[in-house]
C-alpha cells in the first residue's frame, strides 16, 4: 500500500523488555517515532519504549495497523462530539478502565493523537450525566469536600447545570 | 482482544484509580503496580473538553481536585476558542492581554438585552454580578478582583492538611486566573436561553420574538450555531440540528429578499440583505445569487465564430478580430460597472468583486477564447497560432482594466494573477504547436530549396564580383538586413497583425516586389533587400541567402509570438524561456545541419572531382571559385544569424552564460560552419596544390634549372613559375575576407609550406603574404639559393659559416649539406671545408 518495498521493519522493546517486530509505516502513526526514525534513519538497534507495558504496546500496534492507512489527521479538526466512535473502535475499547487508562498515557506519551482522542472520549462518555456519586464511584475516589463546600460548589457552577 | 485475556479477569466496571492512597484497599494485577496511579492533570482536562458543559457541575462536586480541573482556565480557553474569541496570549497570561478581544462577539449584541440577561440571574458568585457593559474599566477591575480570590481560595485548599502537594494544586497555582471561565460564562448565560428554546420551537422560538432587526437576528443565529459546536448538553446534536434548519430557512428567506432587492435594482436593500447574510454565514449564498444573476453569464451575445465570417477564407491570416474586440469591450465594460455596483452592495473585505472575476474569467472568457482557438485550429495552424496570441493580449488588457480602470479593483498581482492562472490551460497546446510550426515551416523552405536545386540546371559559372566590390556589397546586405529587422521588429511590436505581412517575406524577387505593392510602409527597404537578393542569385550555388532569410523571419514571427507571453509567472513562465530559446535553436538546428552542411558537402564533392586538364588554358580552379563563393555566403548566413541573435534574442539570453542552451547551439552552429569552411579549405589546398604542380609539370622545362652555360645568368621566374603563381594570387584573393582570420592563416600557412620550392618569386609571394612564421623560412631558402651562384669556393665557406643569415632556419649542417649538391662539389671541397673549419695545410703537419 505504501507503495515502498524495501518497507523496512521497526523493533520496539516494552517496559519489560518485550521486543515488537512493526512494519515502519504502522510505527510511523506515532510522531514520537515518527520523528525518532526520521533523526536516527535506518537503524536495526530496538527502540526502547520503558513507559510502554507489553501488553498494552500489543493493543496500540493492534490499533496502529487497524487504521494503517488512516489519512492523517487534519490540525485543529478538534470536534467535541463524543458519539462519532466507529464499531471497531468501540470494540477496542471495551476493556478494563486500568488498561483504557494506561492507554490513555501511552497514546499521550508515544503521540498518537487519534488513539489519545477515542481514549478520551471513551472516558468522558463514562462521565457524562453521571451524578457526583457515580462520578466518585467511576473513579474510585472518596469525597473530600463538607457539605458545606460541596453546596458551595454546586452554586458556584449552577450557571452550567443542565437543565 | 482475547489476546488479552490477561485482563479478561479484571471487571470492566473497575473503577480507574485516581488517587494512590484510595485505592489501596484493591490489589491490582501485578502489571500494574509498577504505573503511575493518577491520570494526570492534563489529560484529564483533554477528557473534560469532550464532556458536555452541563455534565461539569458534577464532576466538580465529586472531589477538591476535580473542582480544580472544572475551574482550569485551560478548559475554557478551549470552548472561547472554539467561539472564536480567544487568542493565545503566552502562558495564558489573560491579565496582561487586552480585554476587548475577549467580547467582540458580545458586542454585536444589543446591550439592553445582555444587561437584562446578567441581571436577572441570581447567582452565588458575587464577582459576576454588577452588570456592566463589557468593556468598562470597571469590569476589569472585576477580573482582576476574581483573579485574587481565586488565587486566594486555591491557596487554603492546598493548606488543608493531609493533602500531599500534587500535580492538581500545582496546576491550579500555576496559571488559572478564572478570566477565561469567567468570560464564558457571561456569554453563556447570554446565549443558553435562545439555545435551548430550539429544542422545542423553530421560527417562532425566544430569538425572533426578542429580536425584531433581521440584522440582529442573523448575528444570534451566527452566534448561536458557533456557540452549539461545543459540546453544551446531552442533547446538543438534536439542539444543532434544529438551529441549522431555522438558519437554512433564515438564509432562503434572506436570499429571497435580495434577489427582490437585485431585480428592481434597489441597491440600498441590496445592501442591507447582503450585510445579513454576510453576518449569518460568511454570505457566500448570496454572492453566489448575486454572480449568477448577472445576464453576461447566460446571454451568449457574442459567438466566437463571427471571427472566421469576416471576408473569404483566403485571407485568413489577415483576420482583424472584430468580433473579439466587440466582446472583449463588452466584458470590460461590465466588469467596471459591477465593480461599484459591489462596492455599493457588499463590504471591501467579502472580496466579491474578486469572486465575480473570476467566474467572468472561467465561465465567460475561458469559454469564448477556447471556441476561438479550436476553431481557428481546425482552420490553419498559423492562424491559430496568431489568434492565440490576439487572444492573449487581449486578456492582458483586461488585467489593466481590472486593476486601473475598475474602481474599486483589483491589487496588480492578484490581477495578474487571475488571468495568468487563466490562460495557461491553452498555453501547453500553444508553445506545442508554436515549435512544431517553425520546424515544418523551416523545413519546407529548405525542402522548397532543394527542390529548386534540382530542378535548375547548374547554370553556367558566372563572373565573379571583383574583391573590393564584394566587401562593399556585403556589407551593404547586412545593413539593408539589420534595417529590416529592426523596422519590422518596433513594427510587430505595436500590433501583431502586422506581423504578416512581414512574415510573407519575398519567395522570389517578383514576388516581393508583388506583395510590397500592396504594403507601401515597408517598401523602400524591403526593395533595397529584393535588389540585393537579385544580385545574389548568381552566387547562390549551393546556399541560399534568401532560405536563409526565409527561416530568419518565420523564425522570428514565432518568436514575437512567443515573446508576447513573457511575464508568465512561476514554472509557466520558465517554459516559456525554454520555448523562446527552443525557437531559436531551430533555426540553427535546421540551417546549420540541413542547409549549410550539404552545401558544402556538394561543393567539396566537387573540388574533389575536379581533375586538371591539360586543354584547360585558364589558370583558374572552377570549384574552388564557386567554394570561395560558398564561404562567403555561409559567413555572410553567420553574420545574419549573429544579427539576428543581438538584436532579439539578447532580450531573453545572456551572451555570457555559456551553460545557456541557445548559445552552446549557437557554437554547436558556428562550429558547423567553421569545420565545413575549414574541410572545403582544406580540400581546396589540395586541389590548388594539384593544380599548381600541374601548371609546374607540363610547364616547367627541365632546362630552365640548368641552364646552358653560354647563356646570361637571368634571375627572373620561369614561365611556369609565373603562371602557378598568378594562379595561387588569384584564388587566394578570393578568400580574402570571406572566412576569418584565423582560418585564413591556416590556410596560407598550408598553401606557404608547401612551396619550399621555387625561390626568389615565390619569396617576393610569400612575403606578400604577410605571415610572420613562414617568412623567414623564404628568405632563408632565398638565401641558401645564393649557395648554387656563388662561384668561388672561398666565399662559399664562408656562407656556410654565416648562419645567422638564415635566421636559425638552417644550420651550418645543413647548409653545407646542400652544398654538397653543387655540381663541382669535389673541386671546391677542400676550399670550403678549409674555409669552414679554419683548418689549414700546415695546420695538420706535425712540428
Amino acid at each position: 500500500m505504501t507503495g515502498a518495498p524495501e518497507q523496512r521493519n521497526v523493533k520496539l522493546t516494552s517496559s519489560e523488555g518485550t521486543e515488537f517486530k512493526v512494519e515502519r509505516d504502522v510505527a510511523e502513526k506515532s510522531v514520537l517515532l515518527k520523528n525518532m526514525l526520521e533523526d536516527v534513519g535506518e537503524s536495526d538497534m530496538a527502540i526502547p519504549l520503558p513507559n510502554v507495558t507489553g501488553p498494552i504496546l500489543q493493543k496500540v500496534i493492534e490499533y496502529c495497523i487497524h487504521h494503517r492507512d488512516d489519512p492523517v489527521p487534519a490540525h485543529d479538526d478538534d470536534t467535541k462530539k463524543t458519539d462519532d466512535i466507529d464499531d471497531w473502535d468501540a470494540e477496542f475499547c471495551k476493556v478494563d478502565q486500568g488498561t483504557l487508562y494506561e492507554l490513555i498515557l501511552a497514546s499521550n506519551y508515544l503521540d498518537i493523537k487519534p488513539l489519545l482522542d477515542l481514549t478520551c472520549k471513551t472516558v468522558a462518555n463514562m462521565i457524562k450525566g453521571k451524578s457526583p456519586e457515580e462520578i466518585r464511584k467511576t473513579f474510585n475516589i472518596a469525597n473530600d469536600f463538607t457539605p458545606e463546600e460541596e453546596e458551595q460548589v454546586r452554586r458556584e457552577n449552577e450557571w452550567c447545570e443542565g437543565r | 482482544m482475547d489476546k488479552f485475556d490477561f485482563f479478561g479477569a479484571i471487571p470492566s466496571d473497575l473503577p480507574i484509580p485516581v488517587i494512590p492512597g484510595i485505592t489501596s484497599s484493591k490489589k491490582l494485577p501485578k502489571i500494574q503496580t509498577s504505573q503511575p496511579q493518577t491520570l494526570p492533570p492534563d489529560l484529564l482536562i483533554r477528557i473534560l473538553g469532550y464532556l458536555p458543559i452541563t455534565s461539569l457541575p458534577n464532576f466538580a462536586r465529586a472531589c477538591r481536585r476535580f473542582k480544580v480541573l472544572v475551574y482550569d482556565d485551560e478548559l475554557w480557553e478551549q470552548h472561547l476558542k472554539v467561539l472564536g474569541i480567544w487568542k493565545d496570549y503566552g502562558n495564558g497570561d489573560i491579565m496582561n492581554a487586552p480585554v476587548e478581544p475577549l467580547y467582540v462577539n458580545a458586542k454585536h449584541t444589543v446591550r439592553g438585552k445582555a444587561a437584562m440577561m446578567l441581571n436577572d440571574c441570581s447567582e452565588f458568585d458575587p464577582i459576576a454580578t454588577p452588570p456592566a457593559s463589557p468593556t468598562t474599566p470597571n469590569h476589569t477591575g472585576n477580573l482582576l478582583d476574581f483573579a485574587i480570590k481565586t488565587a486566594r481560595s486555591h491557596k487554603t485548599l492546598s493548606l488543608i492538611p493531609g493533602l500531599p502537594s500534587d500535580p492538581f494544586s500545582q496546576k491550579s497555582r500555576a496559571a488559572s486566573t478564572g478570566a477565561a471561565r469567567t468570560a464564558f460564562k457571561k456569554i453563556y448565560r447570554e446565549l443558553l436561553p435562545y439555545y435551548l428554546d430550539f429544542r422545542h420551537r423553530r421560527k417562532d422560538s425566544r430569538l425572533f420574538k426578542e429580536y425584531n432587526d433581521p440584522a440582529d437576528q442573523a448575528k444570534m443565529l451566527a452566534r448561536l450555531i458557533n456557540f452549539g459546536k461545543i459540546n453544551i448538553t446531552l442533547d446538543s446534536e438534536q439542539i444543532n440540528g434544529a438551529l441549522e434548519t431555522t438558519i437554512e430557512y433564515f438564509e432562503n428567506s434572506a436570499l429571497h429578499h435580495f434577489e427582490l432587492a437585485y431585480n428592481v435594482n434597489n441597491t440600498t436593500e441590496m445592501q442591507k440583505w447582503a450585510a445579513i447574510l454576510l453576518n449569518l454565514n460568511g454570505g457566500s449564498a448570496c454572492i453566489q445569487v448575486f454572480i449568477q444573476k448577472n445576464s453576461i453569464f447566460f446571454d451568449y451575445l457574442y459567438n466566437p465564430l463571427d471571427n472566421f465570417t469576416y471576408g473569404s477564407t483566403s485571407h485568413l491570416s489577415e483576420l482583424s478580430y472584430a468580433s473579439m474586440k466587440e466582446f472583449f469591450n463588452y466584458v470590460e465594460e461590465e466588469i467596471k460597472k459591477q465593480a461599484i455596483l459591489i462596492n455599493q452592495v457588499f463590504p471591501q473585505d467579502a472580496d466579491v468583486f474578486y469572486t465575480f472575476v473570476e467566474r467572468v474569467v472561467e465561465d465567460v472568457i475561458i469559454e469564448y477564447i477556447s471556441k476561438l482557438l479550436e476553431k481557428a485550429r481546425n482552420k490553419d495552424i498559423s492562424l491559430y497560432l496568431k489568434t492565440t496570441v490576439a487572444a492573449h493580449q487581449r486578456c492582458i488588457k483586461v488585467i489593466k482594466v481590472l486593476w486601473q480602470e475598475a474602481k474599486p479593483g483589483l491589487t496588480k498581482i492578484r490581477a495578474e494573477d487571475l488571468m495568468y492562472q487563466m490562460f495557461e490551460p491553452f498555453m501547453d497546446n500553444y508553445l506545442k504547436e508554436e515549435l512544431n510550426y517553425v520546424r515544418a515551416q523551416s523545413e519546407e523552405i529548405i525542402e522548397k530549396w532543394n527542390q529548386k536545386l534540382l530542378d535548375k540546371s547548374i547554370e553556367a559559372q558566372q563572373a565573379i564580383l571583383h574583391n573590393a566590390n564584394r566587401e562593399i556589397y556585403k556589407r551593404n546586405y547586412l545593413t539593408s538586413f539589420r534595417k529590416i529587422f529592426k523596422l519590422s521588429t518596433t513594427r510587430s511590436r505595436h500590433s501583431s497583425q502586422t506581423q504578416s505581412s512581414t512574415s510573407s517575406t519575398p519567395r522570389n524577387k517578383r514576388a516581393s516586389v508583388a506583395s510590397n505593392a500592396s504594403n507601401p510602409p515597408l517598401s523602400p527597404t524591403d526593395l533595397q533587400a529584393a535588389l540585393w537578393n537579385a544580385k545574389l542569385d548568381k552566387m547562390q550555388q549551393m546556399l541560399s541567402l534568401e532560405t536563409a532569410l526565409q527561416m530568419v523571419h518565420v523564425n522570428k514571427d514565432s518568436l514575437c509570438r512567443v515573446s508576447a507571453f513573457v511575464g508568465y509567472p512561476d514554472k509557466m513562465g520558465f517554459r516559456i524561456k525554454e520555448t523562446l530559446e527552443s525557437v531559436f535553436v531551430i533555426l540553427l538546428q535546421i540551417l546549420g545541419p540541413l542547409h549549410i552542411k550539404p552545401g558544402f558537402d556538394t561543393a567539396i564533392k566537387h573540388l574533389g572531382e575536379f581533375k586538371s586538364d591539360p586543354e584547360s588554358t585558364s589558370s583558374d580552379v572552377a570549384p574552388l571559385v564557386e567554394f570561395f563563393e560558398l564561404v562567403h555566403i555561409a559567413d555572410l548566413i553567420q553574420q545574419m544569424v549573429q544579427v539576428y541573435y543581438d538584436e532579439e534574442m539578447n532580450k531573453y539570453v545572456d551572451k555570457t552564460d555559456f551553460l545557456n542552451h541557445c548559445n552552446k547551439e549557437k557554437k554547436i552552429f558556428e562550429k558547423v560552419l567553421d569545420e565545413s569552411v575549414a574541410a572545403g579549405l582544406n580540400k581546396g589546398i589540395q586541389v590548388l596544390m594539384h593544380h599548381v604542380e600541374f601548371i609546374l609539370a607540363t610547364e616547367q622545362k627541365p632546362e630552365e634549372f640548368k641552364p646552358a652555360s653560354d647563356a646570361s645568368l637571368d634571375l627572373q621566374p620561369t614561365k611556369a613559375c609565373i603562371n602557378a603563381v598568378e594562379c595561387l594570387s588569384s584564388h587566394t584573393k578570393l578568400v580574402v575576407g570571406c572566412s576569418d582570420k584565423h582560418t585564413l592563416d591556416v590556410f596560407f600557412q598550408e598553401i606557404g609550406l608547401r612551396f619550399f620550392g621555387d625561390l626568389n618569386h615565390y619569396c617576393s609571394f610569400i612575403i606578400n603574404l604577410h605571415q610572420q612564421n613562414i617568412t623567414p623560412y623564404f628568405i632563408a631558402l632565398k638565401e641558401l639559393g645564393n649557395i648554387y651562384i656563388i662561384s668561388n669556393a672561398r666565399d662559399i665557406g664562408l656562407f656556410v659559416r654565416e648562419s645567422e643569415r638564415f635566421n636559425g632556419v638552417l644550420r651550418a649542417e645543413d647548409v653545407y649539406e646542400f652544398c654538397q649538391k653543387r655540381e663541382d662539389w669535389m673541386i671546391i671541397k677542400k676550399e670550403v671545408d678549409k674555409e669552414l673549419y679554419g683548418l689549414k695545410a700546415e695546420d695538420c703537419t706535425i712540428t
